[in-house]
This record gives structure tokens, C-alpha cells and sequence, in this order.
């Protein structure tokens, strides 16, 4: 899939088939001009849908989710240069949406303490009904999860990604991301039971 | 019957797919920047930014060595503990005490001991460097039936001790948990010696020689506080946190006179402990809910409202507060997971700014903050 966004005009034609250890940006003092913005397009029109379904996952409503979204790749700017080769590219921006949704997690948080009217938005009436009771009663049990258990499990149980690579979006070690998986299992598997 | 992982799978992947693609905003326009312009200030930044911190350190510290002296000439030796409060805390380990610096850790001074016997209990006097320290005999009997000395503590502003003296004497009929900042107000727990069947809690006034006692289920009595004038009791039961006039006459505490108190809402499987009584007014408890973790509320006992302060980071082993109220210092436990991921202690101390949330680790260690064992000394 990058591959087909690195085929934009410009010098990004001319990294088709480059190996994945060259460097994905222009080389350092050479200014990123029009083809930066191509590139940064072409990874937001190849991701968007995917980056933006799982920040929906972590922040509960899509308007918040895509703020997110738009957000790290305003950011992308800054940090493509130091993105060394196309495969950092995506885990970058699976952390950083991951990292991105806690902050906003956080405001919330504060923004209730101080009182202020800003709760946090309620799931459509059309979402709720297509989600179905079931669905209802497990999503309900994670969000009573901490925060990096629901994590844990929605990478790994919607992105189905392994736990090395959780671990690397997580910033946590390999063995963290089974030992809270299994907690979190167990957690839910002891809560979906008194609920039925 | 689906697995617990397969109804996850089904459950996110039906959450996710309500975000259509057709229904997403595009990018924003970046704000465009001349980009020559930006590399520019990017290498300018880089280059200036480092001198211009050094020459800042440089100045200020030019500034503290030439000015100090000026500006406070009465301050022959340097005082040593600076920055925000705590500026000291002085640990009971076993039959010692010694005062730390609270910012950096190291200890300040060894307390002599006036007589042998072990530190039980320490409360802040009045004024920031002063404090009471309670001893009882050395034999294991006498921690509950036996003499109980209470010696003045006086810190000079440098941190140094001046020799203890006596400030009075009691007999004890029980476990001392809790004293008022002047020592007139103990609370006491009957038989909690015997393990952890204490079944009531006695606050003895001495001046007046009366006391009340409360009973309370055995085995139920958690970390009982007293006010720092002596006036107010709060203590944790298995079914609330009870906040009490120690005047009044004694009786059973029933959950109608927790009614009063119970301004915050306790849901199942929630737990509470560790009661605080402030000076201002605040009682400071932390709770537990099943799966959040443990969170510092502070209830205010004029208007009854309680608020959340802070989810605190680990499970909490011990809270005491300051003089004024504002700052906490928290000594809580780390879980496996955690220090896993981070290492160091298992156990921490941190001061908690109770206005604005922030917490900060202090250096000192934290041994000898210890429920119904004795307390760090705060020192302000």
C-alpha cells in the first residue's frame, strides 16, 4: 500500500523500488516543497479510513477520532524526516494516534474535574443499534478496562497485530502486553458472565 | 458460544466499521511556511539555543553568590532545605529517627535518643521546625500497656536538633494510632496489639483525663486520624469512613451516623481508606473501584462536597498531611506490572500538591510510614 502512495510526482517517483533501509525523505538541507504535501496526502488518503476506525476504538466517537487523526499527520510533517525508511512509517502512525488518543483521554479527564460541561460524546443512535446487545455488553466491559488493556486488546484483537509489535506501539515490553491481555481476558470474561 | 476473543473481534470490527469511508473530512491545509526561512532558524536554533542556557546558569548562579549574602544577611549558614514543602522529613527506623532533606534525601542529623525506647508516633508542633515525638518502652508488652513519653523535637533553621525535651507523660492503655499536633488529643486502639481484631477506637484527652470510646466490628478498624486540634476523629470501617466529634458521648457507630458524612458515593466493590483530616477543613480518603484503580478524594466537612483530586499511581500505603493542608505526602506500592516496565523501589514516596494535582517524588525513603507504627515526620 505505500507503495502506491510513494508513486506520486516529483521526487517521490524516484523511490519506487527503493530498498527499505534508504531513506524515505529527501536528503537533510534539501527543503521539503510540493512533493512533501503529495506524500503527506497520499499517506492520509492510503490510512485515514484505517488510523481513523482505530482511533474511534480508543476514543469512543468518530468526530474525536478523526481530529485525531488529522492531527498526527499535521505532525507527520515535522517528523517524515526523521523517519529513516517506509516501514517506520506506519508504525509511527499507529503510536501516534495510540499516544495522541490518550491526550485527548486526558483532557477529558481534566476537563471534568474542573466541572465544565464537556462530556465525553454518546455513540450515535444508529451506531448503538447496529452494534446489538451482545456487542453492546463487551464494548461496555472494555471501556471499564484500564486504559492500557483496551489498548492491548484492541490492537491486538481488531488490528490482529502481533505482540511485538504492540509492545513497540506501546512503548512497553512484549512480556507487559501478554501479561495485561491475559488479565484483561479474564477480567472480561468474569464480567460477561455475571451480566448473562 | 462465541470466545471471549471472537465476540472482541466481532465487537470491534462492527464499533469500527461505522466510520464510512465517504463520511471523513480531508486534510487540513497545512500553514505554509517559507521553507528556506525554516531551515534557517532551525540551524540558528540550534547553534544559540545551548550558549544561550549556558550563559542563563551562569548568570543565575553569579546572581546567587554575589546577592545571597546581601539580601539576607541573617542567615549565617545556609539553610538547607529549599523548595517547595516538605523540607524535611524525619524517619523512624525501628529505634532511630533521623531527619532527611526531603529534595535531595540525604540526612540532615542523627536525633539522639533521650532515653531508650522505641519512636511510635511523631506529630508537627506548631511552626514549621518543630515537632513531637511520642516513646514507649522497648519490650513488646509495652507498646500497649506501659509508659509514654512525649519529648519536643526543635530543628534549628539549618536542620540541626537541638536536644530533646520533655513535653509530658501518659500511660497507655492500647495501641497509640493518632495525636494532635500538640499531643493533648490520642487516639487509641484497646487491644490493637493483639493483631487485627481491634474492635473500637478510644480518644483520650489529657488535660481533661476523659475519653469516648467507639465501638466499631472487630477486625473492621482501619487507620484511624485525629485532627490536629484534637477536635475531630475519622476512621475507615469496612462500611464507610466515619468523621466524628471526639466531645461527644461515645456509642456504636450504625450506618446512621455514617449518613451524615457519606457525601460520596460509594458504588459496589468500591473500597475506602486511609481518612485524613486537614487543617483546612478537608478530610483527605483514598478509593478503590474495581478495575480503575486507586483515586485521593477530599471531602470538605463544611460544605460536604467531595471531590476527586488525583488518580494516584499505585496503591496507597500511607497519606499524612502538611500543616496547611495543601500538600499530601503519599507513600503507595507499585504493582508487578510496573515495575517491570519502569524498575527501581516497590514502594514510593511523593509529595502530592493537593491544589493543583502535581506530584513529585522525594527522595527520601519512605520505611518507616507505617500504618498503626508510626509516621514520617513532617516538616514544613
Amino acid at each position: 500500500m505505500l507503495v502506491s502512495v510513494t508513486q506520486q510526482r516529483g521526487w517521490v517517483r524516484r523511490v519506487r523500488g527503493m530498498r527499505t533501509s534508504e531513506p524515505l525523505l529527501p536528503p537533510a538541507g534539501q527543503p521539503p516543497g510540493d512533493d512533501f504535501d503529495d506524500l503527506v496526502s497520499g499517506l492520509y488518503r492510503a490510512h485515514a479510513l484505517g488510523l481513523v476506525r482505530l482511533a474511534k476504538l480508543l476514543v469512543g466517537d468518530q468526530a474525536s477520532a478523526e481530529d485525531v487523526v488529522q492531527d498526527v499527520f499535521l505532525n507527520l510533517h515535522r517528523k517524515l524526516p526523521a523517519l529513516r525508511d517506509r516501514d517506520q512509517v506506519q508504525p509511527y502512525l499507529r503510536a501516534a494516534v495510540v499516544n495522541r488518543s490518550r491526550s485527548l483521554l486526558r483532557k477529558r479527564r481534566r476537563a471534568l474535574l474542573r466541572r465544565a460541561q464537556h462530556d465525553p460524546p454518546a455513540a450515535s443512535a444508529e451506531a448503538t443499534a447496529m452494534l446489538g446487545e451482545d456487542r453492546r455488553a463487551v464494548k461496555q466491559a472494555v471501556a471499564r478496562l484500564p486504559r492500557r488493556a483496551r489498548e492491548v486488546l484492541i490492537l491486538r484483537y481488531y488490528l490482529e497485530l502481533p505482540d511485538d509489535e504492540i509492545a513497540a506501539t506501546l512503548a512497553v515490553s512484549a512480556g507487559t502486553v501478554r501479561s495485561t491481555a491475559s488479565r484483561a481476558i479474564a477480567t472480561l470474561a468474569r464480567e460477561l458472565k455475571e451480566e448473562q | 458460544m462465541k470466545s471471549i476473543e471472537d465476540r472482541l473481534r466481532d465487537t470491534f470490527r462492527a464499533d469500527a466499521e461505522t466510520v464510512r469511508p465517504g463520511t471523513l473530512r480531508g486534510l487540513p491545509e497545512r500553514r505554509a511556511r517559507p521553507a528556506r526561512r525554516a531551515a534557517r532558524y532551525r540551524a540558528w536554533r540550534q547553534a544559540v539555543t545551548p550558549l544561550a542556557a549556558a550563559a542563563a546558569v551562569i548568570v543565575i548562579l553569579l546572581g546567587a553568590t554575589v546577592a545571597a549574602p546581601r539580601l539576607f544577611p541573617g542567615h549565617s549558614t545556609p539553610v538547607i532545605a529549599s523548595g517547595p514543602p516538605p523540607f524535611y522529613l524525619g524517619i523512624r527506623n525501628g529505634t532511630e529517627l533521623a531527619v532527611n532533606d526531603a529534595t535531595t534525601g540525604q540526612i540532615v542529623a542523627q536525633v539522639p535518643q533521650p532515653r531508650t525506647g522505641a519512636v511510635l508516633w511523631i506529630a508537627t508542633e506548631t511552626g514549621r521546625l518543630t515537632f513531637l515525638v511520642a516513646f514507649i518502652g522497648q519490650q513488646a508488652q509495652q507498646r500497649c500497656t506501659g509508659p509514654l513519653w512525649l519529648y519536643r523535637l526543635q530543628l534549628t533553621s539549618a536542620g540541626q536538633p537541638l536536644p530533646m525535651t520533655l513535653a509530658a507523660t501518659a500511660t497507655l492503655h492500647g495501641m497509640l494510632t493518632a495525636m494532635s499536633q500538640d499531643g493533648q488529643v490520642l487516639a487509641i486502639v484497646p487491644n490493637g496489639c493483639s493483631g487485627n481484631t481491634a474492635d473500637g477506637i478510644t480518644v483520650l484527652n489529657r488535660t481533661t483525663h476523659k475519653s469516648q470510646h467507639w465501638p466499631v466490628a472487630p477486625g473492621s478498624l482501619l487507620e484511624p486520624s485525629l485532627s490536629g486540634d484534637g477536635s475531630l476523629v475519622a476512621y475507615a470501617t469496612g462500611f464507610g469512613i466515619a468523621v466524628l466529634p471526639t466531645r461527644v458521648a461515645g456509642g456504636t457507630i450504625s450506618g446512621r451516623d455514617l449518613a451524615g458524612i457519606k457525601a460520596f458515593e460509594f458504588g459496589r466493590n468500591t473500597v475506602a481508606d486511609h481518612p485524613r483530616l486537614a487543617p483546612n477543613d478537608t478530610m483527605y480518603f483514598a478509593t478503590h473501584h474495581r478495575g480503575n484503580g486507586w483515586q485521593l478524594r477530599a471531602y470538605n466537612l463544611t460544605s460536604g462536597k467531595t471531590r476527586l483530586v488525583k488518580d494516584l499511581p499505585g496503591n496507597p500505603l500511607g497519606i499524612v498531611s502538611d500543616p496547611s493542608g495543601r500538600y499530601l505526602l503519599v507513600r503507595y506500592s507499585l504493582s508487578t506490572a510496573q515495575l517491570r516496565r519502569g524498575g527501581g523501589s516497590a514502594v514510593r514516596l511523593v509529595r502530592l500538591d493537593t491544589t493543583t494535582g502535581k506530584i513529585t517524588s522525594l527522595a527520601a525513603h519512605a520505611s518507616g510510614m507505617n500504618q498503626f507504627t508510626g509516621e514520617a515526620v513532617l516538616a514544613w
